[in-house]
């Protein structure tokens, strides 16, 4: 039977979903993707065009499939030469390309659709899913993936400039206020010193703290049964800053522990109890995430070197909302110590803060809708939608469902490390897999198969 | 490697997972039920409480229960926190690791290589356990060990 499969969102993640669904399926199916852009692969994170916006992984990470580690780099090796010459960390920008020649590669002529339209809500029915579209059409599919990336909004919220969509200041000279210290800052500056910018930036956030950069290491090989799964975040915490002081003082790296943590995170985050989950999103992730998501030694040579001119400044603060007087933009932050915000003049304030969802966020799109329709629910935290541990998607009613799955930033809730392509391949794999089976979930209980 | 704090530290858990919901058990009634010592059972509560698996409430009508339902907390989480990495042998682990003084090459150790084998199979035999699937394991034991009695 020729199964028809719905993906929702054409960035990375619905790209590599498409790939491997050719790939490991029985070459009877067909895929239709639905993205508004038309354009595939192009998501929040490979929209970008700037050759400094690099990768924060090594290109050896990056194939689509997991059963091929190498093909991105033997696709790289082919069709951009160049790029390999400057060591294994090479631009965002032709990630695109690259899954578009995956697409290429393993879809059959004629059997994969690029619809470009909004998808506006999925219903499951008995035999299959009802996708409705922006224009009042529907799909009818056998089953449907959503992957529509982390879901906060694209727009810059009123006086706040989007950093990937709105352009950059003409004015040189202009001051210039960065929301956030993490790798959206990284990038955004780099922007701006790359388009010539002399003006002052100052960046702020809650800590102030700048991203880790990368070094070569060798991961330290652990097992889940080395890590304190289910234990409180606190005991996690020092077991884990333990293992970096006895690992350093033999002579190792500290991201040789984080390395070595990575495959473990998601079997360590599904076991962490859910006020320890709150703790770490409170306290601790700003740290997690300088640790872990790093940048390419290459753009922190840059970094380092307009903070020494003083150029940049990195600035402890909250932010709280910004202002407009004259021609003027001022952003009240509130420093630490300070009884009342103080105002930060600038004339262009760029939102950095990072992809995460927060709280005070509405859901937009068609997260929003499956949650108002019941098809869907929040996760505890409010981090996203919730899926089961084979990333199926589950209802008001705390049901997992047989036919519509999830894939990349859209599970970040639930599974907390699955915005990587590592992770999404991997996610794709399972889906393919079990789509390929006629929805059926893997056998369970075998040995192999537990974490 | 199960030692004796981690066998008693199962013991308490297990105590605390039949206790009523909303009430408390001092630490000398578990230790009187499984004749152990009671410093010895506070100092293992105090660990738990640390890992986050047992909470203490304090005062004349104080004692310890535990901080999850007994169906969240998993009998390999526990003895993590009670006696380290789950290893059979101490070179089997990478954070607890410790050479044996008779090792030539522990690359290649056939008993170290089986036994990294073995850690795994502890693993997930352990981390889906639960505390309510033990007391479960007791229950169906002793009801067996009645039937025994009656027939005999």
């Amino acid at each position: 039977m020729t199964h028809h499969i719905v993906i929702a969102g054409g960035g990375a993640s619905g790209a590599i979903m498409a790939a491997n669904l050719f790939r490991l399926g029985d070459g009877a199916l067909r895929v239709t993707l639905v993205e508004a852009s038309g354009e595939i692969g192009k998501g929040l994170a490979y929209s970008t065009t700037n050759p400094s916006h690099l990768f924060n992984v090594r290109s050896g990470q990056l194939s689509a499939f997991s059963g091929t580690p190498d093909h991105f780099d033997r696709w790289l090796a082919i069709h951009h030469p160049e790029l390999t010459r400057n060591g294994p960390f090479v631009p965002r920008g032709i990630y695109s390309e690259y899954l578009e020649a995956a697409l290429r590669e393993t879809a059959p002529v004629g059997k994969l659709r690029i619809l470009p339209q909004a998808c506006v809500g999925m219903r499951e029915l008995e035999h299959g899913v009802e996708v409705t579209l922006a224009d009042g059409s529907s799909l009818p599919a056998h089953f449907a993936i959503v992957a529509t990336g982390f879901g906060t909004k694209q727009e810059g919220e009123g006086l706040l400039s989007n950093p990937w969509t709105d352009p950059l200041p003409e004015d040189r000279d202009a001051r210039v206020l960065i929301i956030g210290t993490g790798l959206t800052m990284v990038d955004t500056v780099l922007s701006l010193l790359d388009n010539g910018h002399r003006g002052r930036i100052v960046s702020v956030s809650r800590r102030g703290l700048l991203p880790q950069r990368h070094a070569l290491h060798r991961p330290l090989q652990l097992s889940t049964a080395d890590i304190p799964l289910g234990a409180s975040l606190h005991y996690l915490c020092r077991w884990l800053t333990d293992l970096v002081r006895t690992h350093v003082a033999s002579g190792g790296d500290w991201r040789d522990v984080m390395d070595g943590m990575r495959p473990h995170i998601q079997t360590v985050w599904k076991n962490l109890p859910t006020e320890s989950r709150q703790r770490f999103l409170r306290h601790a992730a700003s740290f997690w995430d300088v640790h872990r998501h790093r940048m390419p030694p290459a753009q922190a040579e840059r970094i380092d070197a307009v903070l020494e001119s003083g150029q940049l400044e990195i600035v402890k603060g909250r932010f709280l909302s910004a202002e407009q007087r004259g021609d003027r933009l001022f952003a009240n932050v509130m420093r630490p110590g300070w009884d009342e915000p103080g105002p930060f003049k600038a004339d262009v304030i760029y939102d950095c803060r990072g992809v995460r969802r927060r709280a005070d966020q509405d859901l937009p799109g068609l997260a929003g809708a499956l949650v108002e329709s019941g098809a869907a629910r929040l996760e505890k935290l409010g981090l996203g939608l919730e899926f089961d541990r084979n990333c199926a998607l589950v209802n008001m009613h705390g049901e997992p469902s047989a036919r519509i799955f999830g894939i990349g930033p859209v599970t970040l809730g639930t599974f907390w490390e699955s915005i990587a392509v590592p992770d999404i391949r991997e996610q794709a794999r399972q889906i393919a897999d079990r789509i390929a089976s006629g929805g059926r979930s893997a056998a369970r209980g075998s040995i192999a198969r537990l974490p | 490697m199960l030692t004796m704090k981690g066998k008693y530290g199962l013991k308490a858990l297990h105590y605390l997972s039949g206790i009523p919901q909303g009430t408390v058990a001092q630490s000398v009634e578990i230790a009187e039920t499984y004749g152990m010592s009671k410093k010895f059972l506070d100092a293992i509560l105090a660990d738990l409480r640390n890992g986050g698996f047992v909470e203490t409430r304090k005062g004349r009508s104080g004692g310890y229960r535990l901080a999850h339902r007994p169906e969240e907390i998993m009998v390999g989480h526990a003895l993590r926190v009670l006696d380290g990495p789950l290893a059979p042998i101490s070179c089997a682990s990478r954070t607890a690791y410790a050479r044996c003084s008779d090792c030539a090459d522990e690359a290649t150790c056939a008993v170290r290589l089986s036994m990294l084998e073995v850690r795994e199979a502890i693993a997930s035999v352990l981390d889906t356990k639960s505390l309510a699937d033990m007391r479960s394991m007791v229950e169906a034991a002793s009801l067996e060990q009645d039937e025994f009695l009656e027939i005999s």
